[in-house]
């Protein structure tokens, strides 16, 4: 077997989890992220890699994810956006059972943000890339990174606020 | 922000830790990668030579070279022609070298041969001033009407690289859907049967001393051949 073949076994079934992991926080979606991690691995090894260890083909597919989710986000068709849309208020509907739990539930705040953004958050938080790390991976200047992290922080900060607000008000009635 | 920022990171965490293993099997991932290998290997290669194949697909346009014309196995002509040109794809230029010239160089394909099993073999010969002071890259193309069928790469030895025969193993045959037929030794065979005249193109990438600067400047030299396959 050569050696980019091992390496994407490896990969397949030592690091298949992270990997889903990763996709799964930017698309929220289980079986989502199942066929980002099929369609990165297969990318990522179409083309001979330089340096095929285990560690850099891991970090490589992990950008070709991220890249590969804002490519499918923004190739979306107005009928998918809005069935998206859809589905997101419609799980936002307040449930007496679990109210507050479901509205600081981090999965909505991730939701709202828009995909570029939401790949900036798990980069640079999750993988813990660095600003430069991160805009060299999505392919872009340090500073849009930066922006784009303070947007996404602000975002998730009022979505959290809002959310602390409206369980604070009704705890207290 | 550290508090914000320690609180996303560990929520981060938390979440992704609810999502349970994927389904995958490497095999099939193994496939597909490998298909998309092949594509691509021959997408790089020969991109810009399909173009030129479809120009000189056409009988018309071919100028057979006196020196170079011969007798194929089978007793068809083998009309060659020293093809001097623009091919802007295969190997990459190094930066800051000189556009790529043939000024003296001449590739003639010299025969084209089939194996039993229909496998083509062609061996062509470089002549002409200048040394050949570099590696060759070597590729060659079946080709009718335009359409790629077939196309091999490969860099022979040094010490072979004036006179070398190329020979398309049915394993390397790169498909190239539904321009190229996939290489089985059994299509190979339904292939010749079918259609008798195939063009071959060969394309050749040399290093070698132009002279015309004081300086040795090893000048890479892009060469084409034509010639038609013989019927079997």
């Amino acid at each position: 077997m050569t050696t980019w073949k091992q390496v994407l076994t490896d990969l397949a079934t030592s690091r298949a989890t992270a990997l889903k992991r990763h996709a799964f926080l930017l698309c929220g979606n289980e079986a989502e992220a199942e066929d980002l991690v099929q369609d990165a691995l297969v990318r990522a090894f179409s083309r001979p890699l330089r340096a095929p260890r285990l560690d850099e083909a891991e970090a490589y597919v992990r950008v070709i994810i991220a890249n590969r989710f804002i490519d499918l986000a923004r190739r979306r068709t107005p009928r998918q956006r809005a069935v998206a849309r859809l589905s997101l208020s419609r799980s936002a509907i307040p449930d007496p059972a679990d109210d507050v739990a479901l509205r600081t539930d981090l999965a909505a705040a991730l939701s709202a943000l828009t995909p570029r953004q939401r790949a900036c958050v798990v980069l640079y938080y999750y993988d813990d890339l660095s600003v430069g790390q991160v805009a060299r991976a999505l392919n872009c200047g340090e500073g849009t990174v930066k922006r784009t992290l303070h947007d996404a922080r602000s975002v998730l900060q009022g979505h959290f606020s809002a959310a602390g607000t409206q369980g604070g008000d009704e705890h207290r009635a | 922000m550290p508090d914000f920022d320690d609180s996303l990171r560990t929520a981060l965490r938390e979440l992704a830790d609810r999502v349970g293993p994927p389904h995958l099997a490497a095999g099939p991932l193994i496939r597909r990668a490998a298909r998309r290998r092949a594509r691509f290997a021959a997408a790089s290669g020969f991109c810009a030579v399909a173009v030129a194949a479809a120009a000189v697909a056409v009988p018309v346009t071919l100028r057979a070279h006196p020196a170079t014309t011969g007798q194929g196995l089978s007793g068809s002509p083998v009309a060659s022609r020293p093809w001097v040109g623009d091919f802007t794809c295969g190997e990459p230029l190094p930066p800051g070298l000189p556009p790529a010239t043939g000024d003296g160089l001449r590739i003639a394909i010299t025969s084209v041969t089939r194996s039993a099993s229909g496998v083509p073999a062609v061996r062509w010969s470089l002549d002409g001033p200048g040394a050949t002071i570099g590696p060759v890259t070597a590729g060659f193309l079946i080709v009718r009407d335009g359409t790629i069928f077939a196309a091999e790469q490969a860099r022979p030895p040094a010490a072979n690289a004036q006179s070398l025969s190329l020979a398309v193993e049915s394993a390397q045959v790169y498909k190239y859907a539904p321009d190229i037929i996939e290489g089985t030794s059994g299509s190979w065979d339904a292939m010749w049967r079918q259609h008798q005249a195939y063009r071959v193109i060969i394309v050749a990438t040399v290093w070698t001393d132009r002279g015309t600067s004081p300086i040795v400047v090893p000048v890479p030299v892009r060469l084409s051949a034509t010639a038609v396959l013989p019927p079997g």
